[in-house]
């Protein structure tokens, strides 16, 4: 069931009308676990067993840990959870990858085993909710989080339906409370929800998809296309990937929203970042911080030494890599993000982070130089998503050389604004995604361009917001029946 | 709660009003033209034709293969031709002639080789989804298939979004004023036959004749032959009556397999209920009387085949009193 689908409409409002109906939260707790897993079992039913033995060892396993004050014992205990959690991870999303580099490393030795795949499928946002009960316990394990006493709360915090499949990776701390009081409906973010759920539809059905066609067409045929081609395909790829997961981001947070649960903010304006360090605060907030609170830290941080500061950088960010898949690829993207990160914490000491939501910034109007670091971070990313996107390590490096190359090939420029100029559906996606970036560069200053709480970001009223509303809709559904609509990108993670 | 209820489905309510007639505008716009709309001209005409009347079953060989004209002068029945695509099946034509029949009418089963097939009576998923895309109609008569069924409404989104695109042609793209093409819904006369590539030349078009598949199995046979009888059942108990007409075929999948062949005529003369009233072998055309398939006619094979089965219907006729109820086929023959 995915969210841009008339299923998903009519399984909300259903969820919808039979959560307000019922008074008492742990009802409501019910419906919502119910809902959640009838969301979940829509992929493959097969699905709901696997995340119930996830949550029901981590719910037991959390419940010891609050009864015991025994080091030893805590700490046996947290082994377990985090064995079973990533043990099952490993199984099912590592498993094939390790089996098939050892095989192809035993075969360099002229020695060849037998087949030691498995073939498994990969359920669906396992790397999310693993993610997320890992955080529960060793939140309960350090003591910042009472173990919860109800098992159905604690289902409803593993499986919350809007956000199970991919993210905010949520924490316990922030999320099960919400769970164990009592919700009352508030109207203005009721509505605010349903502004944002609109935003991600936009993003998704009339950006995100209308971009995958070119990206498609030039990374599917990498060894036919010009350098330049590429560089554009990798650009419109950058707004692909960030159109298409913050739309899923913010349909996740409205949804919530109109439950009365508040989930974190997971994008705040990546592409406007002035170095990488900032772009990783602004994307992918929920991952990034829980790699910075369990990894990062736990690993030593920045508290030994300049060295072990800069090792532990790069293993958090490799570590990132391969938990978006299991491929060379992702560890590429990752360990690039993190030397490069590693390398900014070098040349850049004295900088002061970067307050999210641009209060030191003027509204339109930025120095120069301000624009020059954006677009250096910009650069730098694209680089990343190169691997990202590309089909293999090896095509990866011949698309950059192209890139590269294309640089000081001035016709293959020419012969691109041609393309554009020629392709009636690349000249929609690259006209979609400047009117995006301008959307979002006038209303950065505000969590999302149409919420209005808890600062109005459109201040226009009613009837001129509800005709923006309508245009988005129409203009969505006009590009939606030019393309196939695809599945959000993170789902495969 | 209330307000936000009040808002939200005044909201919702502007989008249906604002949409409902994008919807109806781009629906017809789209369906002006598209070849497998002619279905709902044909329901049309099965809804509403005088009697007596003779209804025709099968894909595009019936399409592109009957004159109606000569059928009705040969034999006094007022035609209706069903067919438009064999990839459609027979199940949805059977299911609109029981909603619309009528005692008195003649139905002729001349289905395509392919219904033969394991499956073959059924609407391929691809087909089944298009046509739901063009005309959503169309699905009580497609739908019992579970898998049909979910293939086509997968989609309700894009549907909408199709409907808001062709609208948005209607209104701001030039009217299309180019001629009826070979494949459009407008090439069809008032009684279904498909009549615009009268005039054609055959050697200017496109041609893909290759010859069929013979890979028939009596268990694989079984499917379509229980569906006829079913019908057949069901016809006369409405007191309308059914006889079998072979499809037309070019002459090199006649002589191929000959085995084969006699597989499906043994299969079909011991199991189906109904009179088959033409010779298999009457109906093999030459490439000269080939349009664009091995089904296709030219307007001399739709001559020569019209023939055929005027001769077997006339036979059928002066057989078929109410004394003599079933008729062998090998009287008939």
């Amino acid at each position: 069931m995915h969210f841009t689908s008339l299923t998903f409409i009519l399984f909300l409002t259903v969820v919808f009308g039979l959560y307000w109906s019922l008074r008492a939260s742990r009802h409501q707790n019910l419906i919502i676990v119910l809902a959640s897993y009838t969301f979940y079992g829509w992929w493959d039913y097969r699905f709901c067993t696997l995340i119930l033995i996830s949550s029901l060892i981590d719910f037991l396993i959390g419940r010891k840990i609050g009864q015991t004050e025994n080091k030893a014992s805590r700490k046996l205990l947290l082994t377990i959870s985090l064995t079973c959690n990533l043990g099952l991870l490993a199984l099912f999303k590592y498993y094939g990858f390790f089996a098939e580099n050892f095989l192809a490393f035993a075969q360099s030795f002229g020695w060849t085993p037998n087949d030691l795949t498995l073939n498994l499928v990969l359920p669906v946002g396992i790397s999310f909710y693993t993610f997320q009960t890992l955080s529960y316990t060793i939140d309960v394990y350090r003591g910042q989080l009472k173990p919860s006493t109800s098992v159905i709360d604690y289902l409803a915090f593993v499986s919350f339906f809007p956000q199970l499949v991919a993210g905010p990776i949520e924490r316990g701390t922030n999320l099960l409370p919400q769970f164990q009081k009592q919700r009352s409906f508030n109207v203005e973010d009721a509505t605010d929800g349903c502004r944002l759920i609109l935003w991600g539809f936009f993003k998704k059905l009339a950006i995100a998809d209308i971009l995958a066609v070119p990206v498609d067409a030039a990374y599917d045929h990498w060894d036919e296309a010009s350098g330049a081609q590429l560089g554009l395909a990798t650009v419109f790829f950058a707004f692909q990937i960030y159109c298409d997961f913050s739309a899923y981001s913010d349909i996740a947070i409205g949804t919530a929203r109109l439950f009365s649960i508040k989930l974190m903010r997971n994008f705040a304006y990546p592409y406007f970042s002035q170095s990488l360090s900032e772009f990783w605060g602004r994307w992918h907030i929920s991952l990034s911080t829980w790699f910075r609170d369990y990894v990062y830290i736990p690993l030593g941080g920045n508290r030994n030494g300049s060295i072990a500061m800069h090792r532990n950088i790069i293993l958090t960010f490799l570590l990132s890599g391969l938990w978006h898949g299991a491929a060379w690829t992702f560890v590429v993207w990752g360990t690039f993000h993190g030397v490069v990160l590693a390398a900014e914490k070098i040349f850049r000491r004295d900088s002061k982070p970067v307050p999210i939501d641009f209060a030191d910034q003027p509204a339109l109007l930025v120095p120069l130089s301000v624009t020059l670091k954006m677009m250096l971070t910009f650069g730098c990313v694209c680089l990343g998503w190169v691997f990202f996107r590309a089909p293999s390590i090896d095509s990866a490096f011949v698309i950059v050389e192209k890139i590269v190359a294309s640089i000081w090939a001035p016709d293959q420029w020419l012969a691109l604004a041609q393309f554009l100029d020629d392709e009636k559906s690349v000249k929609i996606a690259f006209i979609m995604m400047l009117i995006f970036v301008g959307i979002e560069w006038v209303q950065r200053k505000h969590p999302c361009p149409l919420t209005g709480y808890p600062k109005k970001s459109i201040t226009w009223g009613w009837p001129l917001r509800w005709v923006a509303y309508t245009a988005m809709i129409l203009v969505a559904l006009e590009l939606m029946a030019a393309v196939e609509t695809r599945a959000f990108i993170y789902f495969a993670f | 709660m209330k307000s936000f209820l009040i808002k939200l489905i005044s909201f919702v309510a502007i989008q249906a009003v604002i949409l409902t007639p994008l919807v109806y505008i781009g629906s017809c716009h789209q369906t002006k033209r598209q070849y497998l709309c002619s279905m709902c001209d044909k329901l049309d005409r099965l809804k509403t034709a005088s009697g007596p009347r003779i209804i025709f079953v099968g894909g595009s060989s019936l399409a592109f293969g009957l004159d109606s004209k000569m059928i009705a002068k040969e034999t006094g029945y007022n035609p209706i031709n069903l067919g438009v695509h064999a990839g459609l099946g027979v199940r949805y034509q059977v299911r609109m002639i029981k909603q619309h029949l009528r005692s008195g009418d003649l139905v002729v089963l001349a289905p395509e080789y392919r219904v033969f097939h394991e499956h073959g009576t059924r609407c391929s998923e691809e087909l089944a989804v298009e046509l739901y895309d063009l005309w959503p109609g169309c699905l009580p008569y497609i739908q019992p298939d579970l898998d049909v069924f979910l293939a086509v409404t997968k989609s309700p989104l894009h549907l909408l979004a199709d409907r808001i695109r062709y609208s948005r042609e209607y209104f701001f793209s030039a009217p299309d004023t180019s001629p009826v093409g070979t494949y459009e819904r407008g090439s069809f006369n008032e009684f279904g036959d498909h009549v615009n590539h009268y005039g054609v030349d055959p050697s200017t078009v496109d041609r893909k004749i290759g010859d069929l598949q013979w890979t028939m199995r009596l268990s694989d046979m079984r499917e379509a032959i229980d569906l006829f009888n079913d019908f057949t059942k069901h016809c006369q108990a409405s007191g309308a009556h059914v006889v079998f007409a072979h499809a037309p075929v070019s002459q090199s999948s006649l002589n191929r397999n000959p085995e084969l062949r006699i597989v499906f005529e043994a299969g079909l003369a011991s199991s189906l209920d109904c009179p088959i009233i033409t010779n298999l072998d009457d109906l093999g055309f030459g490439e000269d009387m080939l349009f664009d398939s091995a089904y296709h006619l030219s307007h001399a094979g739709v001559t020569k085949r019209t023939a055929v089965v005027c001769e077997g219907l006339k036979r059928y006729q002066s057989m078929a009193t109410a004394t003599r109820p079933k008729i062998t086929n090998v009287e008939l023959r």
